[in-house]
């Protein structure tokens, strides 16, 4: 299964859920959760804990991405 | 014969950026460092960007001058043409007058280069060499390593590998320009090397992309790291679009009633807006429409508010279109749905009520885009076909009521280099994904109690 990513182009479904470090992308589920049973593949891949520290944290933005960055250079 | 191009010849190009910070009803929240819950302070931009284009991050002045270094680059393919759509008119049988502003002639393709270019001159007189950045889909790589070569900069573009493996003419392009560009996770970084200490042939991610090109420009002589998007001194940079989409309509005696853009990260869509939102603060009837993905429908469906970053409530408020740190029973509903990247002016400009926002699903946008295509030739980029898309339904509304609506559209870029997306789409390969109204609901209602911003 692809999916047009605005950010990156087409990509599979497998990028999604690996590609922080081995955990999905924060926006997997609103991206796909109509196309496929997203939610029992995460759950079925990641254990309940994994998965609240996945979600728990917003979304950073570009810019406190950046700050942090700095921060630790 | 109809008029099918509406041009401004160079000297009508305009001299001067439109910086609505100076006409914000209400001001934007600042930025505050997550560490201090305190506003972020020049100093601590220093280390990545020039001094000069801090001060216009934070500049309140309503009109900033466009130096003519600058001016010249821009005229290489500024003025833009404003095409009126007959062709899409007919298609849809409306009473609407459609028109579009090209951004898809510059040299790369998009509006990227109106603020490429300026960042380049502007780190050039601040005595910087050498520029690092990072790029997704290769958009604004492209536009940067153009922008650098024009003012005799070094440009290094870490690009994300899975799209750097797909996208191979993307990197051609950069590197035709001068650039150089390379698939990142890289071995050139410590943050890039101990990803590839784990995984040889890892795909990489936007986040390992920032992390390599910032820590580039911290740690290399005499360079600097430069943004695309969501920043102030971006979208004022961009506002030259709108600029010049006025003198084009008035050119023909036409206003639009409706003005349209995509948003991502709100650049272009500020940078036709923001000049006709100007109109608006100061009595002009105008509608002005932000699209983004129904996969992603943060100013859809997020009220602005004050929210957390973090279920546990360890981060500061931040002002924000949110979804909500606490939503339940599902938390991992969460991540998907509380995604936000939204450029603090366009959240503003949402909440003070002089913009609405509007998604639609990546099925919808394709068809739109491929229906433009049919029609009026071009082919846009996927992330235009949401304006597109919205300038449809618009003007199948305007139908409906009988009315003359004028609509006006960025079209933000061309889709020469996405044919991989539209091939997906037209072999079925994409589907719709879109968020249930019945889960927001739940959530709005959750969120009542949050404090709001003032």
């Amino acid at each position: 299964m692809i999916i047009y990513c605005s950010k990156l182009g087409l990509i599979e479904i497998s990028y999604c859920l690996s590609l922080n470090e081995g955990f999905p992308c924060k926006n997997i589920i609103g991206c796909w959760k109509d196309r496929t049973d997203i939610l029992r593949i995460l759950k079925e891949k990641f254990s309940e804990k994994e998965l609240r520290e996945i979600f728990a944290i917003e979304g950073s933005s570009k810019i406190s991405k950046i700050l942090e960055i700095i921060k630790k250079q | 014969m109809n008029k099918k191009k509406i041009t401004l010849p160079d000297n009508e190009i305009p001299r001067q950026w439109y910086n609505i910070q100076a006409d914000l009803p209400n001001p934007i929240p600042p930025p505050l460092n997550p560490a201090t819950n305190t506003p972020i302070s020049p100093d601590m931009l220093s280390a990545v960007f020039p001094m000069n284009l801090i001060e216009q991050e934070l500049s309140t002045e309503r009109w900033i001058d466009i130096p003519e270094a600058v001016l010249e680059k821009l005229l290489m393919w500024r003025p833009t043409p404003l095409y009126r759509a007959y062709a899409l008119e007919k298609a849809l049988d409306t009473p609407a007058r459609i028109y579009f502003k090209n951004e898809g002639v510059s040299p790369a393709g998009s509006h990227k280069p109106n603020t490429a270019i300026a960042q380049a001159y502007f780190n050039k007189v601040f005595g910087i060499k050498r520029i690092a950045t990072e790029t997704g889909a290769g958009q604004w790589g492209s536009a940067l390593s153009f922008a650098c070569n024009q003012f005799g900069l070094q440009c290094k573009v870490y690009m994300v590998r899975i799209s750097y493996n797909q996208k191979p003419y993307r990197k051609m392009l950069m590197e035709t320009w001068g650039a150089q560009c390379v698939p990142s996770p890289s071995p050139d970084t410590n943050a890039g090397r101990k990803f590839l200490a784990e995984n040889p042939e890892h795909p990489g991610s936007l986040g390992i992309s920032i992390s390599e090109a910032i820590e580039d420009a911290v740690t290399s002589k005499d360079t600097r790291y430069s943004l695309g998007s969501v920043l102030n001194h971006v979208i004022l940079h961009q506002t030259i679009i709108g600029l010049e989409a006025q003198k084009q309509m008035a050119s023909i005696n036409e206003y639009p009633d409706i003005i349209i853009g995509c948003a991502g990260g709100g650049s272009n869509f500020s940078g036709l807006a923001l000049p006709f939102v100007r109109d608006k603060i100061n009595g002009k009837k105008v509608k002005v429409i932000a699209v983004e993905p129904a996969s992603c429908p943060t100013l859809t469906k997020g009220p602005y508010i004050y929210d957390f970053g973090d279920t546990a409530e360890t981060t500061p408020l931040l002002a924000m279109h949110s979804l909500g740190h606490a939503f339940v029973p599902a938390p991992i509903h969460a991540g998907g749905l509380r995604y936000h990247g939204m450029a603090p002016i366009v959240s503003r400009l949402l909440v003070d009520g002089l913009i609405e926002a509007k998604a639609y699903t990546q099925l919808q946008t394709f068809a739109a885009g491929v229906t433009f295509a049919r029609t009026e030739g071009f082919v846009p980029a996927p992330e235009t076909n949401h304006a597109i898309a919205c300038a449809i339904e618009e003007a199948k509304k305007a139908k409906e009521e009988g009315k003359e609506k004028v609509i006006l559209l960025n079209w933000s870029g061309h889709g020469i280099m996405d044919l991989a997306a539209y091939d997906a789409y037209l072999s079925g390969k994409l589907e719709d994904s879109a968020m249930g109204d019945d889960e927001i609901q739940k959530l709005l209602q959750d969120l009542s109690k949050y404090p709001k911003p003032k």
